[in-house]
């Protein structure tokens, strides 16, 4: 339509033909008159038209003071080109019949997303596969070092039933060499931990474990039962809690000087790299086995009277709902027994949370003087309490009041009187009885009582989607209708 | 109606993490910057039903180990957490961890993880793109307060993390890969562009798309300088006037200093994910927000009176039933009452109607004599704040910076003599000119160039200003409505690909089709406003599908700071004593 700048018309037109009406009363009557029949879909759009038309006359004040500030030549050029936008503003309004979807014509649509409207959770990607493979390896590298230092470790505690302790150092040593071939002392000069040269103040030493040249300030020690118990825990033997919970009395099973206590027990020299290998092996051990603390247990019996409290649940909001739906299937006492078993898994929740929060200022376990770990144990369980209200919070308020007897009596009544209403329309609709000479005929009575009960089974059957009940069931009330015919004909 | 949201994309991302861990307690172990880009989509009641119970940052070390809690360790790749995490799996405070990274990571740190890992306790190590912080669904900022080091040039840190970003909130939204347009004009803005494009195209896992691919995402890069003016003004949609006025950061609002502020209302958080009015009010004007507070006011009242009518034990159990709700509720009017009073005590205070008026006067119609008066008035004017006073001067100095009669330097004079401005902001309209004068800048911000620009202006005043308060309009939308349109000129806004795909492109371009993008994503550096966002949410609410974000969330404060730290030395050597002795 109107494209050229020569064509540029303005007043009140009407958009549909163009003809100029005036005003906006007489255009508002033409369009009514001549187009609002054609389409009502153009009906937005006019109306969107009038604002805009409106806003543009309020704001002619606006235009002049713009127009002051603009250069004047600039503004008859101008004054034509705005009109000629403006056409085009118009008749973006016809056309689009949602203007609030004008910029859907510039972006393609994946139809499949579109509709399906949720938002895939975003892209991932995995480094398990090659983490597990390194950590194999490097798990392989230690166990088989650890396994070797551990064999020499019960060889070497060994000692004393092959060689009586009182016996030979020379044997002593010689067997010990066996294991492990000790380093030649002449070929080393300097101390292989901290590469300080040996000499008169300096002596060697040799690690029992690997043989190699150490100073004295290098060298730990381990005391043959610590060292017995380390290799005791690794050989699978039924019985090694006992060794186990000895262990995990320790601190640290090395000494950096020998120990002169009164048995004066035997001991192992060995450098720190054998050593730093014991001691992460007794942490490995140590890690494993640190008993659960009592917040774990306590949180298990939180998580176990939730699990408790939401099953009971369903079976209680069954029987709420089939006793406020006026059914006789249930008393007041069941829906009360119920009750009372939520009570129950409601009150274990709480009373044990409670525990929780007690536990926050005891801190049980833990050093006096470690106020961060303090902190975090006393924050870990008043979050689980917190977490326990919140649950406590959602049952109460998800949590029906058992019913008064009043409301059930109200119920069975409601109950019953839209049974009686449902059983006098069943009436008039089965075939060959006149409903009006119902009252008359006591004898029908339970008839009519077992035909509306089978009509509600056949309601039933028919949205569970069970055909061949539903085919029984007519067949039944077809029975039912005849012998009623009968009665009411005698 | 659109199915790209950065604030689902998060939390779906963070969902899965805590599903993937299974029912036991679990602690959340994360660095400054995760914690932001949690908190921003996750109230922490909402997590704790969920079983995580702790909430712990990487970088504090040593405490008792737990060996049955489980932790999820939701990490920026970055060499400090590397190191961090390594520390903690040779002596493991949690019994099992499972490791998420926001981003690429590189296959030495996840060595080093797992030779770290002697106890066995690492269960998983993934990639979840989350490394943005989503402040609407459309909305997204990285958190970067200066953006620029001198001369206006990258620092490589900073640009690894932009990059991070970027590539985050793609993969987050399952976009594979994008056509990245960028201003040519800003070498900052080149390079970015550059270095996305080679990362999107080094990871192979995710970039063997189908180069026929008709869902096209667009990644417009763009450089704050271009458009100085938006941050400078005032604003009066509720989000926008929040952040103007008091100043918002990751959600939380400090009303501390305002008069007679109760104990739990000094600091706020405001969160439309969690506070229905606050999601319905984001982009309602002041106007709006008065008339919705009276109604949520009222609505508060009744229920007040109905709660406090407890006169049997069935009203009892009703109110306890109601009382959250009710205590919601409370919580929601006392917020945005203290708020909204206290944005309307500053407005009337500092006069911030009539400095409006000027400041959307001077940049979209501006007469010049009409300008300077009115500029001259509001200097002497007691109310009006020296802040304000810098916006106009700031704003006057890019509007007519090579205007015949330019009287910058006499509202300068007139400023000090009748003010103390602080040397800052002196300083600041000099800084401002180099950051985004003319000689930078390439776009016709004030629409008096080109006839074509006179004529849109003109066309803007026609539609008639419903409120002379908002007649701005930001470049950004203009910019992104001449992308869609196809209009948008390669000379100035190049395609970064377009070197390798000559081909393809020219063939495109000579047969004039323009290629629907899918959606648009926007990323401006040196920061966005909430005027910008609300401007994009008005679009998107007609069905476009844009989203945008920046290196930080400006108000005009922090725009200032940037700015200056970004002056060249060239500038008087005391702004940048006077800078760093703030900055320390």
């Amino acid at each position: 339509m109107l494209q050229t700048i020569g064509d540029t018309r303005e007043g009140f037109l009407c958009p549909q033909c163009h003809q100029d009406m005036g005003n906006l009363e007489m255009l508002q009557v033409h369009f009514q008159n001549v187009h609002m029949k054609q389409s009502s879909t153009v009906v937005k759009g006019i109306s969107l038209l009038f604002e805009f038309v409106s806003s543009t006359m309020s704001n002619a004040e606006q235009v002049n003071k713009l127009s002051i500030g603009l250069n004047s030549k600039y503004f008859l050029g101008l004054f034509s080109f705005a009109k000629q936008k403006l056409k085009s503003v118009q008749n973006n309004f016809q056309n689009s019949n949602e203007p609030s979807k004008i910029y859907s014509q510039y972006f393609s649509f994946d139809l499949h997303d579109y509709h399906s409207k949720k938002q895939y959770m975003g892209f991932t990607r995995s480094h398990y596969t090659y983490f597990q493979i390194v950590r194999k390896d490097k798990l392989h590298e230690i166990y088989t070092k650890t396994q070797q230092l551990l064999l020499r470790l019960e060889l070497l505690t060994n000692i004393n039933e092959q060689i009586p302790p009182n016996g030979n150092t020379k044997e002593r040593r010689k067997y010990e060499q066996g294991i492990i071939p000790w380093m030649e002392d002449s070929v080393v000069s300097i101390c292989s931990s901290c590469s300080a040269s040996f000499g008169f103040s300096r002596r060697k030493h040799h690690c029992r474990l690997d043989g190699l040249v150490i100073c004295n300030q290098c060298s730990r020690f381990i005391l043959f039962s610590i060292a017995r118990r380390i290799v005791d825990s690794n050989t699978s033997s039924t019985n090694n809690s006992f060794t186990i919970q000895q262990l995990m009395n320790l601190k640290t099973i090395t000494s950096s000087t020998i120990i002169n206590n009164a048995s004066n027990e035997d001991h192992l020299r060995i450098c720190m790299s054998c050593a730093r290998c014991l001691q992460n092996y007794y942490r490995q051990i140590f890690f494993k086995n640190i008993p659960k603390d009592e917040i774990f247990h306590y949180y298990e019996n939180i998580i176990q009277a939730k699990k408790e409290y939401t099953q009971v649940q369903l079976t209680y909001v069954a029987i709420i709902d089939s006793i406020l739906s006026g059914n006789t299937k249930y008393q007041i006492k069941d829906a009360q027994q119920v009750y009372r078993q939520l009570s129950v898994s409601y009150e274990k929740i709480d009373s044990t949370s409670k525990k929780l929060v007690a536990f926050a200022d005891k801190c049980p376990n833990i050093d006096e003087n470690d106020i961060s770990s303090k902190a975090r144990y006393a924050t870990l369980c008043r979050n689980i309490r917190m977490y326990a209200v919140q649950v406590l919070q959602n049952f109460s308020l998800s949590t029906r009041r058992v019913p008064t007897e009043d409301e059930i009596k109200q119920a069975r009544d409601a109950k019953q009187r839209s049974d009686n209403e449902l059983m006098g329309k069943v009436i008039l609709s089965i075939p060959g009885i006149n409903g009006k000479t119902l009252e008359l005929s006591e004898e029908l009575k339970p008839f009519i009582q077992q035909y509306y009960q089978v009509v509600q089974y056949m309601q039933q059957a028919k949205l569970a989607g069970r055909d061949d009940e539903v085919k029984l069931l007519e067949s039944n009330l077809e029975e039912l209708a005849q012998a009623m015919r009968v009665v009411h004909q005698n | 109606m659109t199915n790209i949201n950065l604030i689902e994309a998060v939390r779906s991302y963070i969902n899965r993490m805590i599903e993937d861990c299974g029912p036991t307690i679990k602690g959340l172990v994360m660095d400054k910057e995760t914690a932001s880009i949690v908190s921003m989509v996750y109230a922490q009641s909402e997590i704790l039903q969920k079983e995580v119970f702790l909430f712990e940052r990487i970088d504090i070390p040593g405490q008792k180990s737990l060996k049955h809690l489980t932790a999820i360790c939701f990490l920026r790749p970055t060499e400090e957490n590397i190191q961090s995490l390594v520390r903690e799996l040779h002596d493991p405070k949690y019994g099992s961890y499972f490791i998420y990274f926001t981003n690429f990571v590189e296959l030495n740190d996840i060595k080093s993880l797992a030779e770290a890992d002697e106890f066995e306790c690492v269960r998983v190590v993934q990639e979840y793109y989350a490394d943005y912080l989503a402040i609407n669904p459309h909305l997204y900022s990285l958190n970067i307060p200066s953006t620029y080091q001198k001369n206006y040039e990258w620092n490589d840190n900073l640009l690894r993390r932009t990059v991070q970003g970027l590539v985050s909130v793609l993969l987050a939204l399952r976009k594979k890969s994008a056509t990245i347009r960028y201003q040519k004009s800003s070498n900052m803005s080149r390079t970015l562009a550059d270095k996305l494009s080679s990362t999107l195209k080094r990871q192979v896992d995710f970039t063997a798309s189908n180069p026929n691919d008709i869902n096209q995402t667009i990644v417009l890069i763009i450089d704050r300088r271009e458009d100085a003016i938006t941050p400078l003004l005032n604003q009066w949609t509720y989000q926008a006037m929040v952040h103007e006025l008091i100043g918002i950061k990751n959600n939380r609002v400090s009303l501390s200093h305002v008069p007679d502020i109760t104990k739990e209302l000094e600091e706020v958080i405001m969160n439309a994910e969690y506070d229905e009015f606050y999601a319905n009010n984001l982009y309602s004007n002041f106007g709006e927000i008065a008339t919705n507070i009276k109604v949520l006011m009222e609505h508060f009242q009744e229920k007040h009176k109905s709660q406090s009518k407890i006169e049997s034990i069935g009203d009892m159990k009703t109110f306890i039933e109601n009382y959250p709700q009710f205590k919601k509720l409370s919580g929601t009017v006392s917020k945005h009452v203290t708020i909204v009073s206290e944005l309307s005590r500053l407005v009337g205070l500092y006069n911030l109607l009539e400095v409006s008026e000027t400041e959307q006067h001077l940049v979209c119609q501006g007469d010049h004599n009409d300008v300077v008066q009115k500029i001259k008035r509001l200097i002497k004017n007691d109310k009006v704040r020296d802040l304000d006073i810098l916006r106009l001067l700031a704003l006057y100095a890019l509007r007519y910076e090579r205007h015949a009669s330019n009287e910058l330097n006499t509202l300068k004079y007139e400023a000090q003599k009748h003010r103390k401005l602080p040397e800052k902001y002196i300083q600041f309209i000099q800084a401002l000119l180099e950051y985004g004068g003319l000689k930078f800048r390439q776009a016709d911000l004030f629409n008096t160039q080109t006839p074509m620009a006179i004529t849109r202006q003109f066309i803007r005043g026609l539609r008639g200003v419903d409120n002379v308060y908002a007649q701005h309009v930001p470049l950004i939308k203009d910019l992104i409505d001449q992308l869609l349109r196809g209009k948008l000129k390669d000379t100035s806004y190049p395609n970064v690909n377009a070197k390798d795909q000559v081909n393809q492109q020219s063939s495109s371009q000579l047969q004039g089709q323009i290629i629907k993008p899918s959606e648009i994503i926007v990323y401006v550096i040196g920061g966005v406003t909430y005027e910008e966002s609300y401007h994009i949410q008005q679009m998107n609410k007609q069905s476009a599908r844009i989203i945008v974000g920046g290196s930080y969330m400006h108000n005009f404060p922090s725009f200032i700071d940037e700015v200056l730290f970004a002056a060249p030395s060239s500038l008087s050597a005391a702004s940048t004593e006077l800078l760093s002795s703030k900055r320390r």
